[in-house]
């Protein structure tokens, strides 16, 4: 049997609100979003955060959004936001400056709501990749909880044998169904190659057949 | 078969103590992003290449901000892959080989 390769994103997207903004312009905190905040001007670009921005009196959309009805929340396309390297502060394009892909906003600041919301992983504890051969074992921790204990990533064995533990919650008293459907994917050598999604809390994925029991993972 | 993992930092040749590492692909044990500021680290985590039970070989691979997620899953599918001799690049940064387009340097903590 080939080693598989299993991703577990314990952390759930981080997010921002920011209701009636008067600028075209937000600044993630530390408070309200995860510590710290990512810098590097291509995080968006690659992926990384979505913006979306509340539709409101007032507010100017360029021709890529159509129309958008007051309230409708628009996802805001990448080429239209900067980031700053340093000061994390995003700024959307104006329609004016980027007619297809820009947005300004309304003169009334409360019609100016945004979301920033974190797509994929940046922080040590947002998600592993375990390699099924230090697969320990699985037990029951409670009718919805199961635990997955790995070799410890530290190395550590013998006298101070180190434990990775990756908790999956799901419904009411499947951790039987979890545990069949996990052993299932690590023994297909034909059909799972490479990474694996076992739950994913920060994209809402969880392994294809037991999506009706896996609730989230940390 | 017996896979390995190879990996070098930047210096150009790797003629010096710690510029290049092999490692058996069944001592890695796991890899995520670590706190770099701006996204653009991963860790992967092998048992020791000194075998010593108390400790862990460490191989940081630093990529394009964001991209942790497509860099694990490229690295992966290069662990995965079978060649004839067994032996994957995962990120030769002296040859400007990497396993993943978004992978720009390596290094390594041996122990």
């Amino acid at each position: 049997m080939r080693d598989k390769y299993l991703y577990f994103g314990v952390g759930a997207a981080a997010s921002e609100s920011f209701t009636d903004q008067t600028a075209q312009a937000v600044t993630l905190n530390t408070s309200n979003f995860d510590d710290p905040t990512p810098d590097g001007e291509n995080f968006i670009a690659n992926g990384g955060l979505k913006v979306t921005i509340t539709s409101g009196a007032g507010t100017t959309w360029g021709s890529h959004y159509g129309s958008p009805v007051d309230g409708a929340v628009v996802e805001i396309h990448p080429n239209a936001l900067t980031y700053h390297a340093t000061s994390g502060a995003i700024t959307v394009a104006t329609e004016g400056a980027d007619a297809v892909y820009g947005w300004t906003k309304s003169a009334t600041g409360t019609e100016n709501d945004w979301v920033v919301t974190q797509l994929k992983p940046y922080l040590s504890g947002n998600g592993y990749v375990y390699n099924s051969r230090y697969l320990r074992g699985m037990n029951f921790q409670t009718s919805t909880k199961t635990e997955l204990h790995f070799q410890g990533k530290s190395g550590d064995m013998g006298a101070t044998d180190d434990v990775d533990t990756i908790t999956i919650s799901h419904g009411d008293d499947k951790h039987k169904e979890f545990m069949q459907g996990l052993t299932d994917i690590i023994a297909d050598d034909k059909a799972v190659s490479g990474m694996v999604v076992i739950a994913d809390d920060m994209r809402g994925v969880v392994m294809p057949h037991d999506d009706a029991s896996i609730a989230s993972v940390a | 078969m017996v896979k390995t993992l190879y990996f070098s930092i930047g210096n150009d040749p790797s003629d010096a103590a710690s510029d290049a590492l092999l490692l058996n692909a069944a001592n890695f044990i796991a890899m995520g992003p670590i706190d770099s500021g701006n996204g653009n680290q991963t860790r992967m985590y092998f048992l020791s290449n000194d075998n010593d039970e108390a400790s862990e070989t460490t191989v940081t691979l630093t990529h394009a901000e964001g991209r942790s997620l497509d860099v694990m899953e490229d690295v992966c599918e290069a662990m995965a892959s079978e060649p004839k001799d067994g032996f994957i690049v995962v990120a030769d940064e002296a040859n400007s080989d990497f396993c993943s387009p978004y992978i720009t340097e390596c290094d390594f903590v041996v122990s």
